[in-house]
């Protein structure tokens, strides 16, 4: 009974801890999480340690290596060890297994033995420890321990390892799993295929009429190596009737190497585009803040261009293989993915770090499910999207849009204005490009700057070469102020200046309003 | 005699008559396909069915004669190349605007004599990064351009003896006179290059050039009255 009470209240105590639940989390970050960054410096830390202990042990086989190598293999070992406590103590929360169990005897009335309550707890460790990842792990180890060095050729499973911390070998690897089925049944006819030849060639030529075949295992051994299609020629039948079987074993082998070969060049080549996306998914960890453009067709494309020039970090999302292959080829992080799969956007973290999220393909159903996708995640992100028919509009705001466009209604105002007053309308849609001088650009007055209360004449606009279109007041609902010149016009907080000129004497100027801050 | 022509009756064709209507402009609409020019009917439009081959068809409803501007806008953009095409023949001095999404398309359109190609696509992802970008930019210029706020941007082509002729553009005090902001000025004759009244402008104003300036629409008023009279 008393242990059994300590074990509870250990249990309930690290349930209560903030520090151990965030140390568990950066410790699992380090050791599973492809995202945290750290977890790739620790990989190639192992990697490295791995390859140096595999070096030592092939070393040791002729030389007589100086006694620091052993205490480096040592330190490795133990290493190694600490990774694998790690592992196992990550792998599964005990403690809450533990109050599950309390928890549910409670609620049933019932009293536990010590046994019945750390039991659920205990299987979910063996069930690591037993994992193929573990076992590797703990062959890497074992035959360390100089009692068990009869195993030291275990040793090699260190290489495994690397496995461990090398997603990309890890996920071609899986091919063999997911094929498990052709491989399968490849194999049975494999072994048919083996068993038949090596007992045809022993019944023929066992029996001393080939010097070379003394047993079964001699016969098993030349049919899979003329199975293969290796042939080292050691072995060779002698007889007719050996001969004879030989002919249909290399037409059989070479089937079924061709059928096992494009089963694994197949599968292997639909887990390369896995493997890139993965790439381009770490790239995108890395990003602090980007754009999102969902549908990477015409609009998609120019809009995507334009950001990039203005200096935005874009993620092009598109469901179709051509136009996301397309986006990559432009430079762009490119997933072809389904923008509404909300499990893609919560890895992206777009909570945290998209404020802008644009839906551009060329339905209006998937724009809508990508728009209330990105809402469920976070209400903060400003959505645009286009309208593919006009009616959709409607909806689309509904669903949470800022804005939709309709790109012919666009076009036809722009048409229109283009009719009326094509130098002004050209003009005006020039300068709002960012890359061709000069553009228009919006400053906002934040309250600790000193021109706050300044008559506007007074703040050096006309010294650094600007232009001023006018003042959108913030406190005023956002009236706005035409090119006001006459009367004395005093900054306001939140004030928007919309001035127009270089965009090296913008940025001067916001540098020379931001230096008065400090 | 309606001067502007949009000649078929597609998705942006739809947009076009809206807003020509909107605005009180008077226009026809001819397509080439019956039901096409039935549904424009049934809307309320002036439209009129007509074989695209036929050049006389065209000179029937005014394009050689009357017609100024022409919306080459049909959901078939072959069809629309050879309307392009054939309106040019009639009349070297008609403003023919297309709309086509693609660049080889915007190619073919300007070398088949469309003075103006716009790209929907390009338009609204213009729109969308200036939203990203330049929200209030945006919604200012916005409402100068496109809607009925006080603020307007108008071009006014500068008369033979203005007051304005010779005088350097710096120095010509329309900002301060006028209260209106001069936002640049196209010099006429053949260099029609735009220039934006930035404090690196020196330009002489000449006879054609064009003014380009925002202000209240009684300024602009006043401005281009002043710039005739003298």
């Amino acid at each position: 009974m008393h242990i059994k009470e300590r074990i509870l209240y250990f249990s309930y105590q690290l349930a209560s801890s903030k520090k151990y639940k965030e140390l568990k989390r950066r410790v699992n970050g380090i050791l599973n999480d492809p995202a945290v960054l750290e977890k790739r410096y620790f990989d190639y830390f192992m990697i490295f340690l791995v390859l140096t202990t595999i070096m030592i042990l092939i070393l040791e086989i002729k030389n007589k290596l100086p006694s620091w190598v052993y205490y480096f293999e040592g330190l490795a070992v133990f290493i190694f060890i600490v990774e694998w406590l790690g592992r196992l103590w990550v792998a599964s929360d005990a403690h809450y297994d533990i109050i599950k169990v309390q928890e549910n005897a409670e609620y049933q009335k019932v009293t536990l033995t010590t046994w019945q309550l750390i039991k659920p707890a205990l299987i979910n460790k063996i069930k690591f420890i037993i994992s193929p990842m573990s076992i590797v792990d703990l062959l890497a180890i074992l035959p360390s321990y100089r009692a068990l060095r009869f195993l030291r050729f275990l040793l090699l499973f260190r290489l495994f390892k690397v496995f461990r911390y090398t997603e990309n070998i890890n996920n071609l690897l899986r091919v063999f799993i997911e094929k498990r089925f052709e491989f399968f049944s490849l194999i049975i006819l494999f072994a048919f295929m083996v068993f038949f030849a090596s007992t045809v060639i022993y019944i023929f030529e066992g029996s001393g009429e080939n010097p070379n075949i003394h047993n079964f295992y001699d016969a098993i051994y030349w049919a899979v190596v003329t199975i293969t299609t290796v042939g080292f020629g050691d072995i060779s039948p002698t007889t007719p009737q050996g001969r004879f079987v030989t002919i249909f074993l290399i037409i059989g082998g070479i089937t079924a190497i061709s059928f096992m070969t494009s089963i694994i060049t197949t599968a292997m080549a639909e887990k390369l585009e896995m493997i890139k996306s993965n790439q381009v998914f770490y790239e995108i960890g890395k990003l602090k803040s980007f754009i999102v453009i969902c549908g990477y067709g015409r609009m998609g494309k120019v809009l995507a261009e334009e950001l990039r020039l203005a200096g935005e970090k874009v993620v092009v999302i598109d469901p179709l293989a051509e136009e996301s292959l397309q986006a990559q080829k432009d430079g762009f992080y490119a997933l072809h993915a389904d923008g509404s799969d909300i499990d893609l956007l919560k890895q992206l973290r777009l909570k945290e770090r998209v404020k802008y999220f644009v839906a551009l393909t060329n339905d209006d159903a998937t724009n809508l499910s990508i728009i209330l996708s990105v809402k469920t995640i976070s209400k903060d992100i400003i959505l645009f999207s286009r309208a593919v028919e006009k009616n959709a509009r409607g909806k689309l705001l509904l669903a949470g849009a800022e804005e939709v466009v309709f790109p012919y209604e666009a076009a036809a105002i722009a048409a229109y204005e283009h009719l009326g007053q094509p130098v002004a309308f050209s003009a005006i849609d020039e300068i709002l490009h960012e890359y061709i001088e000069p553009v228009i650009d919006e400053i906002e007055i934040i309250p600790e700057m000193p021109v706050v209360g300044n008559d506007l004449r007074t703040i050096g606009i006309k010294k650094y070469r600007l232009k001023l279109l006018g003042v959108v007041r913030g406190s005023e609902n956002n009236k706005f102020y035409f090119h006001p010149r006459k009367e004395v016009f005093n900054v306001k907080a939140y004030d928007i200046l919309i001035v127009i000129g270089a965009i090296d004497d913008i940025a001067a100027f916001k540098l020379h309003l931001y230096e008065e801050l400090s | 005699m309606t001067d502007t022509v949009i000649f078929g009756y597609s998705k942006s064709a739809m947009e076009i008559a809206k807003i020509l209507k909107e605005k009180n402009r008077e226009f026809i609409i001819l397509t080439t396909e019956q039901d096409r020019t039935q549904l424009a009917i049934a809307e309320g439009y002036d439209a009129h069915w007509i074989k695209y081959n036929h050049d006389d068809e065209l000179v029937k409803f005014g394009i050689g004669k009357w017609v100024k501007t022409l919306f080459c806008v049909s959901a078939n953009y072959n069809k629309n190349l050879f309307i392009t095409l054939s309106a040019r023949n009639l009349d070297p001095n008609l403003y023919i605007l297309s709309l086509s999404a693609d660049e080889a398309e915007e190619k073919k359109m300007l070398m088949a004599g469309a003075n103006k190609n716009i790209n929907p696509y390009t338009v609204g992802a213009n729109r969308i990064y200036r939203l990203i970008k330049k929200p209030v930019v945006y919604r200012i210029l916005d409402e100068i351009l496109y809607y009925r706020s006080n603020i307007k941007i108008a071009e006014l082509p500068v008369p033979e003896n203005s007051y304005l002729i010779g005088l350097p553009l710096h120095g010509a005090g329309i900002e301060a006179d006028y209260d209106l902001m001069v936002l640049g000025i196209q010099s006429g004759g053949r260099h029609r290059k735009f220039l934006y009244h930035t404090y690196l402008v020196r330009k002489k104003i000449r006879a054609g050039d064009i003014l380009v300036v925002i202000g209240k629409e009684r300024d602009i008023e006043k401005f281009k009255k002043a710039m005739e009279q003298l």
